[in-house]
This record gives C-alpha cells, sequence and structure tokens, in this order.
C-alpha cells in the first residue's frame, strides 16, 4: 500500500504542490526561528565571553575573595601565557551615533581570538581598537575619536579588527593601562585565561593550575575553557528563549492557517478522485482500507513538506545570522526543536487531513462511477453549528464587555480570552454567514458585463470550499490588523501620556566646555526652529540658583512659553515653579531662591514645566536673583508627535551633540523607533500566515478549475476569448479574497480595540485612544489582493491553454 | 481575415472541408484520426456524419466547428478560412457563426434557461432580437422554463435549452454532437423533428454526429467514415439503407 500511496504521488505531483507549500513554509518558519535564535544566542554567549575564545584554561576566582593569584599561575609548569580578563560596558558616541561597547583588555598574543584589518592595537590609557563590528556601527576608522558618555572622556581609535558585532554586543579593546588607570588590579580580577605551552594538554593543565590556585584561597578554581565556555552560552540561551517562544507563536498560527488550507486541498482532491475511490471499492477494498491509503498519502506529504521545511528554515537562518555576522561564531543547530518542528509538520498534516479524508471516502461505489457535474453544494449550515456559535459569540461579547467596563489588572487577559471565544465563533461560523456575504459581493458585478456575472456565479457555488478558503485568510488577517491596530493605539496613547506628563517637547541646551551654563548661538537657535515639524519655539534666559537646598538652572518666563509648551502656565512676580517631586519634598510654601545677585522669599507653585533640577521665575525676578545669561535654554514645540523621530535626526544633526538635547519628544522618538521595528518584525512575521493562505486561494482555484474543465470548454466553444477566461477566474479569486480580508480586517480592527481598552482599564493609562495606521492597514490589503489577483495566473493560464476539443471529449 | 472572392455574398456552400488530415502522436505511434477528409456543405442541409468509434467523426466536426485545427488541409466555414484565424479572431467566428448542441454538460449551471440560451449574444456585448428569442422559445416549448437553473430542467428540456442557444445567433451552421444520447425515445423524435423543422423552413444548416441510424435517417445526406476516411455518402438515407452501409463497412 506504501507503494501505491507513492506512486500516486509521483504521478500527480501537482495535486500535492500546494500541500507541501504549506507545511514546509510553517515548517521552514518554526526550524528556522529555532536554529536562528540558537545560533544568535550562542553568538551572543560566545561574543560576551569574547576573551576566553582562544584560552585553554580558566581560572575563576569566587565571589567576594581577593586573591591574586598571578604569581601561582605563573608559577605552575606547562603555562604558556596568562592574563587577567577585565571587561566594562560603556556607551560610546561618535557624532550623532550612540553604541554600547564592551571594553575587554587586550591580552598577550598567543591569547587573542581577532587580528587587525588596519592600525595598530593600542598601548596608552586613551587609545582603544575596535571590532569590525563596533567600527562600522559607529562609522568610525582608524584615528576616529570617540566619547565616552558619563565620564566626558575622549578616546582614539588606533586600530580595527576582523571581529563582528553581535546582535547586541560590539567589542572594543583597550591596554592593560586603561583599566590600570580605571582601578582594576591583579587582585581585584575575576578571570584569568591561561594558554598552556606547546606539548601541555589543556586537561593537565587544569588539574595541576586546580592544585596551584587552591593553595591560595579554596574559593578559586580552575577549568578547562572548553567547558567554561560551553556553560556561557548555554546560560545565556537560557535568556533568549522568551524570544524563541514568542517567535514559535507565530509560526504555530502559520501552521494553522495551513492546516485550514491542507484540509480544503484534501477536500477538494478527494472530491475529484471520487472514481478512482469507487473503483477502488468497487473492485473489492474495505471503506478502511482505502481510508489508511489516504492517510498514509497525508503522511507522506507530511514528511516531504516538513522534511523541505527543514532544509529551507536552515537555510533561511543560516542566510540571517551570517548577514548579521552571528555566523561567525559558528551555526548551532538545536536538535531537539528541530525534531519538534518535524513532528509538527507532519502530525498537522495528518490532522488536517483526518477529516476531509473520513468525509471524502464515504462514497458508494457505483455512485463513484457515474459521471458528475461538477459539485454543486448547496449544503445548508447546521442548526447545530449555529447554536454553537451563537453561543460562543454571546459567551465572547460578553467577556468582551467586562474587559471594557470594569477596572482589574487582568483585563488584558480577559479581553484575549474574549478575543478567542469570538475568533472561534467567527471562523467555525463561517459557513453561515461567508456565503451570503459572497452573494451580497456578487450583485456588485451582476451590472458590469457578462464575464464577471459569471465570476460571480462561480464563487458562491461551492459554498464550504470558498469558506475554507476565506477563513484561512480570515485569521491570517484577522491576527494582522489587531496587532497592527493595538500597535497604531497604544504608540499613540502612549505618546499622549508623555505629551501630557512634559510639556516640553524639546529642550536645547548648550553647555559650556566647564560645564557651566552657556549661551545657544542665534543661528543655532534660529536653524532650530526652522526644523520641519517644529511649530513653536521660545529662548529663555537662565542661570545658576538654589532653591532652599538644592542647585538648580533657574529660568525666567518668557511670553513664547504657553505657544512653545502648550500649557498655559504663567508666573508672578513672587513666584517660584519648581517640579511636583521637589514641591512635595519642600513641604513648604515658600522657599528662598539664592543666586549670585541676591536672593528672595518665593511662593512654590509645582509645574510640570520645570524638571527636578529646573526652577522657574518671572524675568525681573530673574534679573534680581542672578546674571541671566540671554537663550541658555531653549524649548521647542513639536506639532505632530509621531514626527518625534524624523524631527530628533533633524535637531541632532543641528546641535551635534545628543547630549544637548532633551524633553519628551527624546523619549517618544525612541519609544516610536522600538514600537516600528516591532511592530515591522511582527507584522512580516503574520505575512507569512497570509501567504499560506493565499497559497490557499490559488490551490482553490487551481482544483476548481480543474473541475470546471467541461465548463470552460464550453465556454470557450461558445466563444469566450481565452483572455476573458482568465479574467473571469481572476474575478472568482479577488472576491473570495476579498470576503475573506474584509472579514479579517473588521474582525481585527474590532479586537485591536478590545485589547487596547481593556489595557487601559488594567490601569495602564488614563485615556486610551483608539487608532488605525490606515497606509499600513490599506497597504497591507491592497497587497493581499493582488496577491489574490497573481494567485488566480497560475489556474487561469491552465484553464484558458486547453483546446476546447481536450476538454469536450468524453470522460 | 479571409473571405472567398466578393462575387459570391451568399455561398451556397456554407462549409467546406479540403484535404484535411489530423495526427496525434509521433513516429511508430502516430494516430491517423482524419485521413485527407474533403467534403462541402450546403446552404440549409441537414447531414448526418456517422461512423464506428475511431472513425473520426468527432474530430471532423470540431475541425469544421473550429474547436480544433487540423494538421493540415483547409476548412472554409461560412466565407472565413479558418486556419488563417488567429486564436482571438477564431472565437470571435465560433461565437458568431456556430452554434453548438453537445450530448450532455450543455449549460452553464450557475445561468438560469434564458441567460445560457442569450450566452453567446451576451459574450458578444449584443441585445437579442426579442421577436426571434420569442419564436424560438415558443417553439421549443420553453416558455415557462426561462427562469429556471440546469438542475430544474429534465433532460429533454436542456438539450431544448442548449438548441435554442445554438440557433438565436442564426449560425452559419450548427453542429451537434449526439444530440439524442441521452434522451428517451420521444424525447429524441422531437428533438430531431424540430432539427429537421428548421433546416427546411429556416434554412438552417445542421451538421450531426451520431451512432444511431435511425437518427441519421432524419437527415437529408449521411457521411460514413472509417478510419479517418470518408467511405460512403449516402443521399436521402433511410434507417435500413444506413444500416446496411454500416454493414458493408464491417465486411
Amino acid at each position: 500500500m506504501l507503494r501505491q500511496a507513492w506512486s500516486e504521488v509521483r504521478h500527480h505531483p501537482g495535486r500535492f504542490v500546494s500541500t507541501i507549500l504549506a507545511i514546509a513554509i510553517s515548517v521552514a518558519f518554526l526550524t528556522g526561528s529555532a536554529v536562528l535564535v540558537a545560533t544568535e544566542g550562542q553568538a551572543q554567549g560566545k561574543a560576551m565571553n569574547v576573551s576566553l575564545a582562544t584560552a585553554d584554561v580558566v581560572v575563576t576566582i569566587g565571589e567576594d575573595v581577593e586573591a591574586n593569584v598571578r604569581p601561582a599561575i605563573a608559577a605552575t609548569p606547562g603555562v604558556g601565557a596568562l592574563a587577567p580578563v577585565f571587561t566594562e560596558s560603556d556607551v560610546v558616541t561618535a557624532g550623532v551615533v550612540s553604541q554600547v561597547i564592551q571594553l575587554v583588555n587586550l591580552p598577550p598574543e598567543s591569547l587573542r581570538w581577532a587580528t587587525l584589518t588596519a592600525g595598530r592595537w593600542p598601548s596608552a590609557a586613551d587609545e582603544i581598537a575596535l571590532s569590525g563590528g563596533a567600527a562600522s556601527a559607529l562609522g568610525l576608522g582608524v584615528d576616529g575619536e570617540l566619547a565616552l558618555s558619563g565620564r566626558d572622556e575622549k578616546v582614539r581609535v588606533v586600530g580595527v579588527t576582523n571581529e563582528p558585532s553581535g546582535l547586541f554586543v560590539k567589542t572594543g579593546y583597550a591596554a592593560d593601562a586603561r583599566f590600570a588607570a580605571a582601578g582594576y588590579t591583579d587582585s581585584a580580577t575575576r578571570t584569568w585565561v591561561i594558554k598552556a605551552a606547546p606539548g601541555t594538554p589543556p586537561a593537565t593543565l587544569a588539574a595541576g593550575l586546580d592544585a596551584a590556585v587552591k593553595r591560595v584561597s579554596p574559593k578559586v578554581r580552575a577549568e578547562p575553557a572548553e567547558s567554561v565556555r560551553a556553560e556561557a552560552v548555554a546560560h545565556l540561551a537560557r535568556d533568549f528563549d522568551v524570544f524563541a517562544n514568542v517567535l514559535w507563536a507565530f509560526a504555530v498560527v502559520s501552521l494553522v492557517v495551513g492546516m485550514i488550507t491542507i484540509s480544503n486541498t484534501f477536500s477538494i482532491t478527494l472530491a475529484q478522485r471520487r472514481r478512482q475511490i469507487g473503483l477502488l471499492r468497487a473492485v473489492g477494498a474495505t471503506g478502511s482500507q482505502v481510508r489508511r491509503r489516504f492517510l498514509l498519502e497525508a503522511l507522506l506529504l507530511g514528511v516531504a513538506g516538513s522534511v523541505l521545511g527543514l532544509v529551507v528554515g536552515i537555510g533561511i537562518a543560516a542566510a540571517e545570522t551570517a548577514w548579521s555576522t552571528a555566523l561567525f561564531w559558528g551555526l548551532s543547530l538545536p536538535l531537539e526543536q528541530l525534531g519538534i518542528a518535524l513532528s509538527l509538520g507532519v502530525l498537522a498534516t495528518a490532522v488536517a487531513a483526518f477529516v476531509p479524508i473520513l468525509r471524502g471516502t464515504k462514497v458508494a461505489p457505483l455512485e463513484a462511477l457515474q459521471p458528475v457535474l461538477s459539485g454543486e453544494e448547496r449544503r445548508k449550515g447546521s442548526v447545530v453549528r449555529a447554536v454553537v456559535c451563537g453561543l460562543l459569540l454571546v459567551a465572547g461579547l460578553g467577556v468582551a464587555t467586562v474587559a471594557v467596563t470594569v477596572t482589574n489588572p487582568y483585563s488584558l487577559l480577559i479581553a484575549i480570552a474574549a478575543g478567542a471565544l469570538i475568533s472561534v465563533a467567527v471562523l467555525f461560523g463561517g459557513p453561515l454567514f461567508v456565503p451570503s456575504l459572497l452573494k451580497a459581493s456578487g450583485h456588485l458585478f451582476r451590472w458590469t458585463g457578462t464575464v464577471p456575472r459569471l465570476a460571480a456565479g462561480n464563487a458562491e457555488r461551492n459554498p464550504r470550499r470558498a469558506t475554507a478558503t476565506a477563513t484561512a485568510l480570515m485569521l491570517a488577517v484577522g491576527l494582522m490588523v489587531t496587532l497592527q491596530v493595538a500597535t497604531a493605539s497604544v504608540r499613540l496613547t502612549v505618546l499622549d501620556e508623555i505629551a501630557a506628563h512634559y510639556p516640553v517637547d524639546l529642550q536645547v541646551v548648550w553647555p559650556a566646555a566647564n560645564g557651566d551654563l552657556g549661551s545657544i548661538p542665534t543661528a543655532v537657535a534660529a536653524q532650530l526652529a526652522r526644523v520641519p515639524g517644529v511649530d513653536g519655539s521660545v529662548l529663555l534666559a537662565g542661570g545658576t540658583a538654589t532653591v532652599g537646598e538644592q542647585q538648580v538652572t533657574l529660568l525666567g518666563y518668557a511670553a513664547g512659553v504657553p505657544a512653545a509648551t502648550g500649557a498655559n502656565t504663567a508666573v508672578a512676580d513672587g513666584q517660584v515653579l519648581v517640579s511636583p517631586f521637589v514641591a512635595e519634598n519642600l513641604k513648604k510654601k515658600t522657599v528662598t531662591v539664592k543666586g549670585t545677585a541676591g536672593k528672595r522669599e518665593l511662593t512654590v507653585a509645582a509645574s510640570q514645566l520645570v524638571t527636578s533640577d529646573q526652577a522657574m521665575v518671572s524675568s525681573a525676578t530673574l534679573a534680581q536673583i542672578t546674571t541671566p545669561i540671554p537663550g541658555a535654554v531653549q524649548w521647542l514645540s513639536v506639532a505632530d508627535r509621531s514626527q518625534a523621530v524624523a524631527v530628533m535626526v533633524a535637531v541632532n544633526g543641528i546641535v551635534e551633540s545628543a547630549d544637548r538635547v532633551t524633553g519628551s519628544v527624546v523619549e517618544a522618538a525612541f519609544y516610536e523607533q522600538t514600537m516600528d521595528i516591532l511592530l515591522a518584525i511582527t507584522t512580516g512575521l503574520l505575512a507569512v500566515a497570509v501567504l499560506i493562505a493565499l497559497i490557499g486561494v490559488s490551490n482553490t482555484l487551481g482544483l476548481s478549475v480543474v473541475e470546471r474543465t467541461r465548463e470552460s470548454a464550453l465556454l470557450r466553444a461558445l466563444g469566450l476569448q481565452a483572455r476573458s477566461l482568465r479574467v473571469m477566474l481572476l474575478i472568482e479569486a479577488v472576491q473570495v479574497a476579498l470576503v475573506g480580508i474584509v472579514v479579517g480586517v473588521v474582525a481585527g480592527a474590532g479586537f485591536g480595540w478590545l485589547a487596547v481598552t481593556a489595557l487601559g482599564r488594567s490601569g495602564g493609562f488614563d485615556s486610551v485612544r483608539f487608532a488605525v495606521d490606515l497606509p499600513t492597514t490599506a497597504g497591507m490589503v491592497g497587497i493581499a489582493v493582488l496577491a489574490a489577483a497573481l494567485a488566480s495566473v497560475l489556474p487561469g493560464r491552465r484553464a484558458a491553454k486547453a483546446a476546447p476539443t481536450e476538454a469536450l471529449a468524453d470522460i | 481575415m479571409s473571405t472567398l472572392s466578393t462575387t459570391e455574398t451568399l455561398p451556397d456552400q456554407i462549409a467546406s472541408a479540403t484535404d484535411l488530415t489530423k495526427t496525434y502522436g509521433t513516429g511508430e505511434a502516430v494516430v491517423r484520426a482524419l485521413d485527407g477528409v474533403s467534403v462541402d456543405f450546403d446552404r440549409g442541409s441537414f447531414t448526418a456524419i456517422m461512423g464506428p468509434s475511431g472513425s473520426g467523426k468527432s474530430t471532423l466536426m470540431h475541425c469544421l466547428a473550429g474547436l480544433d485545427r487540423p494538421t493540415s488541409g483547409q476548412v472554409v466555414l461560412g466565407g472565413h478560412v479558418l486556419s488563417e484565424l488567429n486564436d482571438r479572431a477564431l472565437t470571435n467566428v465560433r461565437r458568431d457563426n456556430v452554434g453548438f448542441v453537445f450530448q450532455a454538460f450543455n449549460l452553464l449551471p450557475t445561468l438560469t434557461a434564458l441567460q445560457n440560451i442569450v450566452l453567446p449574444l451576451d459574450l458578444a456585448g449584443r441585445r437579442p432580437d426579442q421577436a426571434a428569442l420569442d419564436q424560438i422559445v415558443t417553439s421549443l416549448g420553453l416558455g415557462n422554463r426561462l427562469s429556471h437553473l440546469p438542475s430544474q430542467l429534465s433532460g429533454g428540456q436542456q438539450q431544448r435549452v442548449a438548441i435554442a442557444r445554438a440557433l438565436i445567433t442564426r449560425p452559419a451552421v450548427v453542429f451537434a454532437d449526439e444530440p439524442t444520447g441521452a434522451l428517451d425515445s420521444t424525447s429524441s423524435h422531437q428533438l430531431l423533428d424540430y432539427l429537421r423543422h428548421t433546416s427546411q423552413v429556416f434554412d438552417q444548416t445542421i451538421v450531426m454526429v451520431t451512432h444511431d441510424p435511425n437518427a441519421a435517417a432524419y437527415a437529408d445526406r449521411t457521411l460514413l467514415l472509417s478510419d479517418g476516411r470518408i467511405v460512403d455518402d449516402l443521399i436521402a438515407p433511410t434507417a435500413d439503407t444506413v444500416l446496411s452501409a454500416m454493414k458493408r463497412l464491417g465486411a
């Protein structure tokens, strides 16, 4: 029977291509993400412990132990080279680019893991070399200059190596002199790396060193570097698990969509093979033998698809890690997860094919031998289905109402539960409403001509099949839109919150070289006011003063403040504005404000306008307290906070140092960037599911075309042009796809709103804004419709190419 | 598009085939479905084409109707030389100059009887002549069935709808492929009677492929094919003469 099943697959490959594709894509997703995460994790682990990369033995000193083991190590026979390991993470800035760099000390030659591609190794304390990855990320080369943030220190790049950057870690190398200057001593070292002398096996050396260092302190141990490296990698890989789980969640969604597609495919192919089934039964095969044969076919397909997916997935992961340079540290294949992915693929195929096979093989032998009109199943939706889905829908709506009206920390979870209930109701209730939707959309076509009318008629004549196709799209598109809407809404809400709490969009200062307040150059101030997206600007005079015990920057109120901040605050001559936090701490109604020119007792007023290290008084008062420096602070108002990123880039370009700019827009910009990346990634991941659903559309159409060969031939004989036939099929494909997409968009928008409102109810936000990212969503809908149209091309060509006679020949 | 010389505006010969050959396959597996067939059809004639399976009768009809292209030879139909037309033009010729009736699966299941009847006109973007439509529908007894789907019609009714569709465009030739093959004897008689009536009264040329000698008797000429060649040409055939001719074939 295996041979029969195999020969079936071999002789009619076209039938099975779409099934194999659907499985292959899902399994590729599972595999790809597993391998990707494992490899990136491994790379991360190795990159962060880059100093251990070439060592033979590692000596680790326990916590809270200060022991200088250098003499003990040096005295042990078999030691070739030894070095302490110092690492330090820093944010470095080159121009407007900031990166996190991990600085490591440069070990002796034999313990180095990277080679120079330019320049030389650092020797002085203010010199560093950069890994190739870090250098390109910062856009620097030899003789470039870096500022170390938080320390007002500058270092010079003297060399670049061939080491690529990891996803999160970029390496820089500093001389021992630098670390010594920073206070790293031999006694404070936690880790030593040792290279074995030629001829000494690492294991032996490790044993010898262990004995030697234990004599210095029992809390010190020496191990072969191999095991230390493996442990570090494993440790980090665990942290990546969360990431991996998220990816797998998306992969499982694709798998579910794939299962719907496969189920559909099997229904259709089994309907087409009724004669074959009837023949088998007439010849004497029992029902269960026939079923077993088809299940075996399904399993074969599952295996073929899964293996293909495995190979493709590994390939994609390898390509990505080559691009992200994680491949530099080696490809990691997590065999357990790959095995799970493979099994899931096979299992999914078998499960998806099971019910269609059960149904499709219930054919009486005689029935299948008679010629049959292309299946026109006007099956009425069953009452049971209607009742169950109705109940689910009501339950879901009820839970949803709870989620959005009751304030509760778990509101989001409740909303997700409601969403799940409603989704199941909609997806399984498909046969109840999709045919009506198809009929309604068909009406739109009735007036436009014969071909569209024919197409509309065709789309609604097999409601079950059209429903299954549309359902797959509903699920995939629905999820995507939910995510988009939720993200857009959250983004807008958070931006609003930021704006409400921090009325100052952008603040620019121009500190002098010694850190004192300085004036912003007039030209710069003018340029900043003209940045596209900036719709208000005010220059404030300021000076240093103390409010009570605390030193602040004292600002003078100017007339342009309300326009530039949207806050209608004014300052009377006897008042001082401080941040709410400071006001709370002062506890008094008045406070002494003292400066270089004098001091005044002023009434305290709290305001969001100033930060904790600022205070504001009227300009007259300012002159009485200190010598105001004109134009010390510039406040800019950004019209549309969703332009945050663009404005930031422009402003940073003008002020040339990110240190000079603060404000809620900075926060908003960073937040937006993160959200955008997140959204792009998740949309991309869900696009895989949409792709599978669209394969389903092509597939359904292709198979229904085969079923309608006689009809197509008849139409051609009667005078339908080949091109018109293709157009007819295109309209059919687009019609079914549109129904699925529109329902998906509507449902997705609804779920997105639900999620965001529930988030608000769980105490996340004061007020929730609902937003639909129209361009992205419309673009996605457009692409999906286009893809559906494309999906009709191949079936259309096949239908139009057949000469009318071939198809009219008797069966 | 090439037509015959302009002096012949209404050729008596509505269709003709010259030296038609149709082969399938290559080398040793070559099958000659048609082997140098030449035949003419006059306007208003009712011709039956008969022959055992594999004789090439369906192939001949397909080539005459522009449904298939012969390997060599020429077909002229209603003034059009079919071999010189590309697919687009050929399709239009079929739409406007040919009517089809098949043994089964004649109608589109998603269209009503009326929509099926006017389908060729719809495809051409033309409206039917209401008087002509009424006349055809009444004469076929379909008046109260026009809004029904094919699934709601009997076999005989479906064939009648197919004939109505074939006639609505006033085609040069109506090609019928075993039109009575799936019908009972009463319906068969009615259908063949109607066809003969149409050819005699309305000058409609009909070419019918059949295996039934009784059906061939309704025609005014019967061609017998065997192994891709015309082997007999009977004028005013009767069931008996046809049967004798067929027996001679077997000998």
